[in-house]
């Protein structure tokens, strides 16, 4: 380098900090990649590592696959339903959290937070149970949506706290003088809420509804738990395709999750940084 | 309601007849077990700048908030216009407040922002989109109308919030350290505009500050408060001149304070012993309230002068044109501080507290070119001395 010398805070001239980053990024996305341009790869098996020429008959043949179809249907409708009532359970469970004390406070936060940390498997089987055990009337007959409303419970179990979380984090910074001037220019609690705290949460609100989307939408395990014949989610539905044999239609299938998800946090980024620059 | 802007009536010079707009009696707040309020009784009247100043935890910013009704006393009652309201609501008392940070409501633009009150109180469209305009012409905000507030300045958004507290006519604006958030500068200016505009509008202002010089600059009366108790309602002039203690000379401007051991009124005033000065012979024949005549204990009566009113010259002057009963100092040249107008001389007195001086430059003159630890005297006239209740800790 015959530019001028190295500064200690210059991590990114520094050839060693350049190959772990390197190494980084091959690790993080190089099985991505390889997955995505092998679902336009024109050979019988998705494994397959050699390129065959390019083809998109098999997003083609995934979306004529009917049952892969329903599973997206059923993941759809699992994730939106979620979202909505997580973030609304989680924006009600973080006001309250902020806002008032009362006695053992700090254990029903950590009650709160507690199925962040519990291992999914163990959540995935103390569900099954307990809809076993109270005989939850999801049998083959009944009728769709309401056959996935184990699945939709328990995924608004495992992803409310997440989204208390997020919410509670953005009321911390709260200015509680705004409060008090809204009420002194004569606002009552409600519109107090309306007017200047609910503006206030919206960028939390909307990174809880992401997070809590995207969680229910690639969940296997607590799902797998509590899926029955009839009510198979996406991954869930993967994962036995693979079972039986991995194709390129699986790749196209799990590409299009990956840019449904990438949509998603784009518009929710683009949405957040607007409102931020506007605001903030 | 009335338009306060409408009115041309300039403020009256003396507001000392008005009546009064808030009375405060009896007010105690206690938190658990800490008492932040001690019966405290002040009547602020109408139209005047009345500071509130004091230490921080002093209870003068939750005497704000009992006012402006974020906190309800724990003993005591606040009239408004002679009304209860010690219990009212703060979103239905005739009362805003300019909060320290602002609180400018971020997503809001400055129009909307000013006219969220009104939009609260459902006036028409027309009446509030004019009170708006009128509002922030008088703070000087009209081109900033569609602004967010991050796009404004710290100044600006504390115009925001004053235009947005004032559209709504309030009887009493509440101001809790408003200028603490400005740079120096800024600060200066924005002291004189507080009371311009003040003057313009004509509302009763309640300023909360720990800044002596900002009170005593702006407020037509300051109630001096520590921990707690109210000590001392008075002009700025009166609180400067005749403080009740200890404490209040000591924070309106600075003092030196000497201990007494003994006081006895005779014919020609008090006799008075203390450690370090002697016995002294003032002509002070009531004793002011707080201090008893007699032996004084620990707490008992100070003697206090302000450096203001020391004088200085050299040990070996013949020539002293001082009084000869003024008290008089002996002590050694300290550090001469310069600052503008007039300097500060220290004079140094071995073990005892050093003396300071402010003095002129025509008294500067004769100390100018001697050295440090030239023996000086300090002196300082007995009108100028002050017998007070030791109310320092």
């Amino acid at each position: 380098m015959n530019r001028n010398p190295k500064k200690p805070f210059e991590y990114s001239r520094k050839w060693s900090m350049r190959f772990v980053f390197l190494i980084t990024m091959v690790f993080l996305y190089a099985p991505i990649l390889v997955l995505i341009v092998f679902s336009f790869n024109n050979s019988r098996r998705g494994g397959n590592v050699i390129w065959k020429g390019f083809t998109t008959k098999y997003y083609a043949k995934a979306f004529a696959n009917e049952e892969l179809m329903l599973a997206f249907a059923n993941s759809m409708t699992i994730a939106v339903t979620s979202t909505i009532v997580s973030v609304f359970l989680g924006a009600m469970t973080a006001i309250f959290l902020w806002r008032f004390r009362f006695p053992f406070k700090p254990l029903a936060e950590g009650l709160v937070s507690l199925p962040i940390i519990i291992p999914e498997i163990c959540m995935g089987v103390s569900l099954a149970m307990f809809f076993s055990q109270m005989g939850w009337w999801t049998t083959g007959n009944t009728p769709w949506p309401l056959n996935l409303s184990n699945i939709i419970l328990a995924h608004i179990t495992f992803s409310f706290p997440f989204a208390a979380m997020v919410i509670r984090t953005r009321l911390q910074n709260f200015n509680r003088e705004m409060e008090e001037a809204a009420k002194d220019l004569g606002a009552s609690e409600y519109r107090v809420f309306k007017d200047i705290l609910l503006p206030h949460m919206k960028p939390g609100l909307i990174a809880a509804a992401l997070l809590t989307f995207t969680l229910s939408l690639d969940d296997f395990v607590i799902t797998f738990f509590t899926s029955g014949p009839n009510t198979v989610t996406f991954p869930v539905k993967i994962y036995s395709m693979v079972r039986f044999s991995i194709t390129p239609e699986i790749n196209a299938a799990s590409t299009l999750l990956i840019v449904l998800t990438l949509i998603l946090t784009f518009l929710a980024l683009r949405y957040q940084r607007l409102t931020d620059a506007k605001h903030d | 309601m009335t338009n306060p802007s409408a009115d041309n009536n300039p403020k009256p010079i003396n507001t000392a007849l008005n009546k009064p707009i808030v009375s405060l009696r009896n007010i105690g707040k206690q938190f658990g077990k800490v008492v932040a309020l001690e019966d405290v009784n002040i009547d602020i009247r109408e139209g005047e700048i009345f500071a509130l100043l004091g230490p921080s935890g002093c209870g003068k910013s939750t005497l704000l908030r009992i006012i402006s009704g974020f906190e309800t006393p724990t003993t005591g009652e606040l009239l408004l216009d002679e009304q209860d309201m010690t219990r009212m609501p703060p979103n239905k008392r005739p009362v805003n407040m300019v909060f320290q940070s602002y609180a400018v409501f971020p997503h809001m633009s400055v129009a909307d922002n000013v006219s969220y009150g009104l939009k609260m109180d459902r006036l028409a469209r027309d009446e509030i989109n004019q009170r708006v305009s009128t509002v922030l012409e008088q703070v000087h905000l009209q081109d900033f109308k569609d602004r967010m507030p991050d796009q404004l300045s710290g100044g600006q958004k504390q115009r925001v919030a004053l235009a947005r507290a004032l559209v709504k006519q309030p009887r009493v604006l509440l101001l809790d350290e408003p200028l603490s958030a400005l740079d120096a500068k800024l600060r200066d200016a924005m002291r004189l505009e507080l009371v311009k505009l003040q003057e313009t509008v004509g509302v009763t202002f309640i300023i909360v500050t720990h800044d002596q010089s900002e009170a005593l600059a702006m407020a037509d009366r300051v109630a001096v408060l520590e921990s707690g108790r109210l000590r001392q309602v008075d002009t700025p002039s009166a609180l400067y001149q005749k403080p009740v203690d200890a404490f209040v000379a000591d924070f309106i401007g600075r003092v030196h304070t000497f201990s007494t051991t003994q006081i006895e009124l005779n014919n020609e005033g008090a006799k008075i012993q203390t450690t370090e000065l002697g016995t002294l012979q003032l002509p002070i024949h009531t004793l002011p309230p707080g201090v008893q005549a007699g032996a004084q204990t620990e707490k008992g009566a100070v003697l206090a002068f302000r450096p203001e009113s020391v004088s200085i010259s050299l040990a070996d002057d013949t020539s002293n044109n001082a009084s000869h009963d003024a008290l008089k100092l002996p002590g050694l040249l300290g550090d001469v501080a310069f600052q503008g107008q007039h300097s500060i001389v220290e004079v140094t007195r071995g073990d005892a507290p050093s003396i300071s001086a402010i003095v002129d430059h025509s008294a500067l003159a004769s100390l100018q070119d001697k050295p440090l630890g030239t023996p000086v005297i300090a002196h300082c006239d007995q009108q100028n001395l002050m017998l007070l209740p030791d109310t320092l800790k």
